[in-house]
C-alpha cells in the first residue's frame, strides 16, 4: 500500500509540476498584469519623471503610465493579453538610476500550485507571483479557497522591493 | 612659478586696451586661457556650480547658453552649445563648442566653474561624468557623488598671439537632492599643456550650492518644476606663462556668490539662470576686477 501511495503521490506531484511548467511556458493569453502602482525612491525633478515615464511607456503592452514626483510613484495600466513583467518595469526604473520599492499590482491569471504546494499566479510572460495573506486584509486570501486550481482569479496586492521573481504577492483584494 | 615683477614684452599685449579687434582677441585669449562658466547638462541643477546628476541611459540633452562677464574694463558676452548623451544610468558624455565672443571693452579675468570645460573662445570640449556613488533612501531623495573628467582643444590655437594648447580637467562633486532642499559641494582642477612656452595658469576651484523649492512651487509632475539656488564659486588661478615666463598681471583669487533659478517642464525643456557677485578678489597686478557674472541656459532632453 505504501508503495502505491508513494507512486500516486509522486504522479500527482509530477502532474502539478508539469502543469506549472506548462503554465510558465505556454500561459493562457488572459494571464497578465492589469494595473501597477510602483513606488520609486530618488526622483526629485521633472527630467527624472520624464525619463522614467518614457522608458516605461516604451515597453510593449503598456497602455498608459503616469508619474508623480510628490508621491514618488508610477501608475500604469496595460493592454489586454500583454506579456509585460514587473521585473521589466523595475529594470526600466533602475536604468534611470532610481530605486523601485514596493508595488501594488492587479494581476489576472489561473491559480496554480508550486512545488511547495503554495498557490501562485503565473502571467502570460511566465512571471510568477506566490500568493500570501496581506496582514491588513487576511480575509481576501481566505476567499481564494473558493477558487480552484486551474481557475482564473484577479487579485490585487502588494509586492515588496526586489530585483527578480518569483515575487511574493500579499493578497489584499480578490475581484 | 616665478612671476616677473616687470611686465613681459609679450605680456604687455595682455594689458588693458580699448575695444577693436585686438581687444576682442585679447578677451578671447583671456577667456580661453581662463575659461568661463560652462554649458553642461545643468538642467538638473545649478547654473554656475558643480552638481551630481548625469543623463539617464540612452537620454540626449541639448544645452544652449549665454554668458556675460562684467568687469571694471567692460562686458563680454558669449554663447555656447553642448550635446550630451547618457551611456549608462550613471555615466554620460558631452561635447561642447564655444562661440566667438562679443567683447565690449577688455580682457576678462580668468574664471571658470562647472563640470564642463570652457565653452567659449574657440574651443571644443569633451567631458565625461561618472556617478560613482548613489543612494535613494526615500521618495524624492538622493545622495550621490560624481567624478568629472574633461579635455578641451582650441580650434584657433593662437587667437591673439598667446599660443593655446589643449587642456585637461578633473572635478568631483557630492551632494543631496530632495523635493524641498538640495546641496552640492564640489571642486576641480584644470591644467593647460604648454605650447611654445605659453600656457594659461592652472586653475583650482571650489563650488557650493544650496537650493530650495518652496511648498507653493512643489506642484506635481507634469506641472512646471521650479526652485531657487544660492551658489558660490571660489577660483584660484595661477599665473599664465608666455615665452616661458610667468605673467605678472595674471592669476590671483576670487570668490563669488549669487542667486540663481531653475525651471523644468514636462515638455522636456528646462531653463536656468542667475547672477553672481564677487565677495572677494585678490588679483595679481593691474587686472580688471569682476563686477558681475550672469548666465542663462536653455536645456532640452530627448
Amino acid at each position: 500500500m505504501n508503495g502505491i501511495a508513494t507512486i500516486r503521490f509522486g504522479a500527482a506531484r509530477a502532474a502539478v509540476t508539469a502543469g506549472l511548467l506548462s503554465l510558465a511556458l505556454n500561459a493562457p493569453a488572459e494571464a497578465e498584469l492589469l494595473e501597477l502602482d510602483q513606488t520609486i525612491y530618488g526622483m526629485d525633478c521633472a527630467p527624472c519623471a520624464i525619463g522614467v515615464e518614457r522608458r516605461i511607456a516604451g515597453l510593449d503592452g503598456v497602455s498608459e503610465v503616469t508619474l508623480s514626483l510628490n508621491k514618488g510613484n508610477a501608475v500604469a495600466t496595460f493592454e489586454r493579453d500583454n506579456r509585460i513583467t514587473l521585473e521589466q518595469i523595475r529594470e526600466a526604473i533602475r536604468r534611470n538610476a532610481f530605486n523601485p520599492r514596493e508595488a501594488r499590482i492587479t494581476v489576472g491569471a489561473e491559480i496554480a500550485l508550486d512545488d511547495d504546494g503554495r498557490r501562485v499566479l503565473v502571467t502570460g510572460a511566465g512571471e510568477r507571483f506566490v500568493l500570501k495573506p496581506d496582514d491588513a486584509a487576511p480575509e481576501a486570501f481566505k476567499q481564494l479557497d473558493a477558487v480552484g486550481v486551474g481557475e482564473r482569479a484577479v487579485v490585487t496586492g502588494s509586492v515588496p522591493a526586489g530585483k527578480e521573481g518569483p515575487w511574493t504577492l500579499a493578497v489584499a483584494e480578490l475581484h | 612659478m616665478n612671476a616677473r615683477t616687470t611686465a613681459h614684452p609679450v605680456a604687455d599685449r595682455l594689458r588693458p586696451r580699448r575695444t577693436g579687434i585686438t581687444g576682442i582677441s585679447l578677451a578671447a585669449t583671456a577667456l580661453i586661457a581662463g575659461g568661463c562658466a560652462p554649458a553642461w547638462g545643468e538642467g538638473h541643477g545649478p547654473t554656475f556650480a558643480l552638481a551630481t546628476p548625469t543623463l539617464t541611459q540612452g537620454q540626449w540633452s541639448s544645452d544652449t547658453t549665454a554668458l556675460v562677464l562684467s568687469t571694471t574694463e567692460g562686458e563680454t558676452f558669449m554663447a555656447g552649445q553642448m550635446l550630451g548623451y547618457g551611456i549608462t544610468e550613471d555615466w554620460d558624455v558631452s561635447l561642447a563648442v564655444g562661440s566667438p565672443m562679443v567683447n565690449r571693452r577688455q580682457a576678462m579675468p580668468r574664471t571658470r566653474a562647472g563640470s564642463m570645460m570652457l565653452t567659449t573662445g574657440d574651443q571644443v570640449e569633451l567631458t565625461t561624468r561618472w556617478r560613482f556613488h548613489r543612494e535613494a533612501p526615500a521618495v524624492g531623495t538622493r545622495r550621490e557623488s560624481t567624478l568629472i573628467l574633461g579635455s578641451s582643444a582650441p580650434y584657433d590655437s593662437r587667437p591673439n598671439g598667446m599660443k593655446i594648447g589643449p587642456s585637461a580637467h578633473i572635478g568631483a562633486v557630492t551632494g543631496y537632492a530632495s523635493r524641498t532642499w538640495y546641496w552640492w559641494l564640489g571642486g576641480g582642477f584644470q591644467r593647460y599643456a604648454d605650447r611654445g612656452g605659453d600656457r594659461p595658469g592652472d586653475l583650482p576651484y571650489l563650488t557650493a550650492t544650496v537650493a530650495y523649492r518652496p511648498p507653493a512651487w512643489a506642484g506635481d509632475f507634469p506641472q512646471p518644476d521650479w526652485r531657487v539656488f544660492m551658489e558660490a564659486v571660489a577660483e584660484f588661478p595661477q599665473r599664465n606663462r608666455m615665452d616661458g615666463e610667468a605673467v605678472a598681471e595674471s592669476g590671483g583669487q576670487r570668490a563669488l556668490i549669487g542667486p540663481t533659478f531653475l525651471g523644468l517642464f514636462a515638455t522636456g525643456w528646462g531653463v536656468s539662470g542667475g547672477i553672481m557677485f564677487p565677495v572677494h578678489q585678490r588679483l595679481h597686478g593691474d587686472q580688471p576686477r569682476e563686477n558681475l557674472r550672469g548666465r542663462i541656459v536653455a536645456t532640452y532632453w530627448f
